[in-house]
């Protein structure tokens, strides 16, 4: 029953592929931001390593289970999140990994927006971050700024400015010797790893079109009318139990979800920043209150000429696949759910399928945070990719052809001064966009 | 509701529920059935034991409507179609109790069963019959009850009953979904699929039991696959053997049971009530058993029966049991994991059974709700 590939391929050989800075045409906007890329002082490494988690959701328990299993020497050291009954979890995981948890009997438990801080002062050595994602720019310059190796859930950044911000954290931690690793799983998923070493060495020619589509059975977390929200809950409390239904909190679905498979785009077309993009989107099920869309499609071009789509949708009861079929000179690639397969002259050459590498992903980071290495996916990928994100919201909310160089001189911050943001902080959402009359910020 | 806020609500109503078993409510339960471990031990939860009530009485109610009206004569074991809300329709067919050689794995693993009489589902339940279940109009928890602070709005209680949050991502795999089976729910989300039918038809469904899957599957007294002794006919009856490049199919295509149900071998894997022990005999410590359940105490691993399309005529035979385990949630990025899909099993669906006698509300309850659903 395991679905486990057992061709996994070595590092090593997988990052020789990266041959470049993965901002490509967008390095113009993303560049010029001056933090130079000197040679790592890497840290030394140590036996044990200390874990803070800050967001202890669904996902934050996930990713303190996927790096404590990844890594036997690892222990649960501090915990934040703005929501106390979160805590009750941590006796949960105490128990799954015995002896694995040390908050010193809860004292480095933190509650408040504040918690964050805390975590990152208690002594830990990496921090994972996994709240609402419109912290995670500030979250991630204060834990690198205070020398930790960080895993950081997608999305990192729902703006331009905050991508900004993000890189330039990113050059930090590579500078310091500090590793970095997206939460964007796909990428540290054994078969599609294996499928891209097979289609990096050629096996299909020059890839010259991908197309790929991630459709959810539903808008997640979906707002209830918001006259039921209950006396004295202020606006913000709301918008943040409901995030993924704001634009604000979650950058669309685009970000929040969608992200996954414009990463896999992205990856399987080289990494580089597309030049131009148009796009169409719609509420389709609108949530009342909500101003985040449901659906999104988006077209591409690259300086060469190359194109790539994008098709995704979260509405229940659809059909759609979760995949990319990666067109070649030679042949073709196609990935679907967790099976992907190469085609060359109308023959399989190669089939693979696994679960989704959430184990993989810290394996790796582990490792090269073990070997004194510096892993930073940030710089060399993901950071690509929610720019390419970004763009293809902004095409298909205005209407408008939006090039690489309008995209990345974005000015438009979708939630100010969140250092300062508590639960008594006014929260109006924007209007849901509309083609052709919404502005490009 | 957290585990602990839930446990300490049970333990409230412990009391209460030990001094109604006292009175001899379970005694009326019938000929004594083989359930291990034994039922309420551990109390129950206060809203799903409210909920079991109310669609107990729907239940008994609708049974003394029907006697009525066919001059006082009970119901026969005939097959019949039931309606859901939706208009989706189940068809059941009948199977007589009786007696049946279950042999396990092991050697020495050989349990005589006797069974009572109960209705199965004629195909595996489709997403017809399940969609609407799945895809629920009100927003919910984790847990699938209501949001805390919107249970006041609620009228209806058949929205108390807990059901499952939106997928994260469409549930067919990339596959066709008219006409074709159900996928990848829980033994969970099946458990409340069943109760949710219930309310909706006022007659009494769960799922099967692993005996009666087998019995039902061996056509009754100790037959064999429905292809009989050559093999070499089994593409006749099941969908089997394929790669990733098949898939699953509408169920009814290939030839019934003699009991006429159809894909009881191959297509899709279908859920049963207990639990996987290794042997059943040493399990129960005795040579004969009746109506036996392997009650859950974990959530893995569960039995599964009748094998997939991409399995092999030995994994889709009569005999052949499969265990639910946690690879299947592998690409399920959050702790506890979702109570309600499997992320990587699309060939996993459900058959449901409805037993002719009427059970009580506390055995009602024990099939709906497995406890062992929050899986960390």
């Amino acid at each position: 029953m395991s679905d486990q590939s057992t061709e996994n391929q070595s590092l090593s050989s997988r990052r020789s592929f990266v041959k470049k800075g993965a901002l490509g045409g967008a390095a113009a906007g993303l560049s010029t931001l001056g933090v130079p890329l000197v040679s790592a002082a890497e840290k030394e490494p140590k036996s044990k390593y200390k874990v803070g988690v800050v967001g202890l959701g669904g996902r934050g328990a996930g990713a303190v289970a996927n790096i404590l299993e990844a890594d036997s020497d690892t222990v649960l050291w501090a915990v934040g999140d703005v929501v106390e009954k979160r805590m009750e979890k941590i006796e949960g995981i105490s128990k799954k990994f015995s002896g694995r948890v040390d908050t010193d009997g809860g004292k480095r438990e933190f509650v408040g927006f504040d918690a964050y801080q805390k975590v990152i002062d208690s002594g830990v050595d990496i921090v994972l971050l996994t709240t609402t994602p419109n912290f995670r720019p500030m979250q991630f310059e204060a834990a690198v700024a205070a020398g930790k190796h960080v895993f950081i859930e997608k999305p990192f950044a729902l703006d331009i400015p905050g991508l900004h911000s993000v890189v330039k954290t990113a050059k930090k931690a590579k500078a310091a010797g500090q590793s970095v690793l997206t939460g964007l799983v796909w990428r540290y998923t054994p078969h599609l790893m294996d499928m891209d070493k097979r289609l990096k060495d050629g096996v299909i020619g020059d890839i010259v079109n991908v197309s790929s589509s991630y459709c959810g059975g539903g808008r997640p977390n979906r707002m209830p009318d918001p006259k039921f929200k209950p006396p004295g809950m202020s606006d913000m409390e709301w918008a943040l139990r409901f995030w993924q239904n704001f634009l604000e909190l979650s950058g669309d679905g685009v970000l929040e979800y969608h992200i996954h498979g414009i990463d896999r785009m992205a990856w399987f077309m080289g990494d580089q920043m597309p030049v131009r993009c148009y796009a169409n989107g719609a509420n389709i099920d609108p949530v009342l209150g909500a101003n985040n869309w449901d659906s999104c499609n988006f077209r591409y071009e690259y300086s060469d000429g190359r194109t790539a789509s994008f098709f995704g949708r979260q509405i229940k009861g659809t059909y759609a696949d979760s995949g990319d079929t990666i067109l070649g000179t030679k042949g073709r690639a196609v990935a679907k759910g967790s099976n992907a397969f190469i085609e060359v002259d109308g023959k399989k050459i190669w089939e693979g399928k696994s679960g989704l590498g959430y184990k993989q992903e810290h394996e790796i980071f582990m490792k090269h945070i073990r070997e004194g290495k510096v892993y930073n996916d940030v710089i060399d990928y993901t950071a690509n990719s929610h720019a390419i994100g970004m763009m293809g919201r902004s095409a298909a909310y205005t209407g408008q052809l939006i090039t690489d160089e309008q995209i990345m001189a974005s000015e438009d911050i979708l939630l100010k001064d969140v250092k300062n943001l508590t639960l008594e902080t006014p929260f109006t959402p924007r209007e849901s966009a509309v083609p052709g009359k919404t502005k490009f910020l | 509701m957290t585990r602990s806020a839930r446990d300490s609500q049970r333990s409230s109503v412990l009391t209460s529920v030990v001094t109604l078993l006292c009175a001899g409510s379970m005694a009326q339960a019938g000929p004594a059935a083989d359930i291990k471990p034994a039922l309420a031990l551990d109390g129950f939860d206060e809203e799903q034991m409210r909920l079991a009530k109310v669609i107990h009485k729907k239940i008994v109610d609708y049974q003394q409507i029907k006697k009525k009206t066919h001059n006082g004569e009970d119901e026969k074991l005939v097959a019949f179609e039931d309606t859901l809300a939706s208009g989706a329709k189940i068809e059941m067919l009948p199977v007589k109790g009786g007696e049946f050689t279950w042999r396990g794995e092991k050697e020495d693993d050989v349990l005589k069963v006797t069974l009572s009489p109960f209705w199965m589902a004629k195909h595996e339940i489709s997403w017809e019959a399940y969609e609407p279940f799945m895809l629920s109009q009100i927003p919910r928890q984790k847990d699938g009850l209501p949001l805390d602070f919107m249970r006041e709005q609620i009228k209806n209680d058949i929205e108390f009953i807990a059901r499952p949050t939106p997928p994260y991502h469409p549930m067919t795999f990339g596959m066709k979904r008219d006409g074709h089976p159900a996928l990848s729910m829980t033994q969970h989300s099946a458990n409340k699929y069943c109760q949710w039918i219930s309310f909706q038809t006022g007659h009494f469904y769960r799922l099967p039991t692993e005996a009666e899957w087998e019995f039902a599957c061996r056509a009754g007294k100790d037959g064999a696959n429905a292809w009989g002794d050559d093999d070499g006919n089994a593409g006749d009856f099941a969908w089997f053997g394929g790669d990733a490049s098949t898939h699953y199919n509408v169920p009814g295509k290939k030839k019934p049971n003699a009991l006429g149900f159809h894909d009881m071998h191959g297509n899709v894997l279908e859920w049963t009530l207990d639990q996987y022990v290794p042997n059943r005999k040493e399990y129960f410590g005795k040579d004969a058993v009746a109506n036996p359940w392997v009650k859950a105490t974990k959530p893995y691993p569960h039995v599964v029966k009748g094998g997939h399309w991409q399995q092999t005529l030995a994994e889709v035979s009569a005999a052949a049991r499969h265990q639910s385990t946690p690879m299947w949630k592998i690409s399920d990025p959050q702790r506890p994991r979702s109570q309600w899909y499997h992320t990587n099993t699309p060939w996993l669906g459900l058959r449901i059974v409805r037993p002719e006698k009427i059970p009580t509300v506390e055995e009602m309850y024990h099939y709906w709700n497995s406890g062992v659903e929050i899986d960390e």
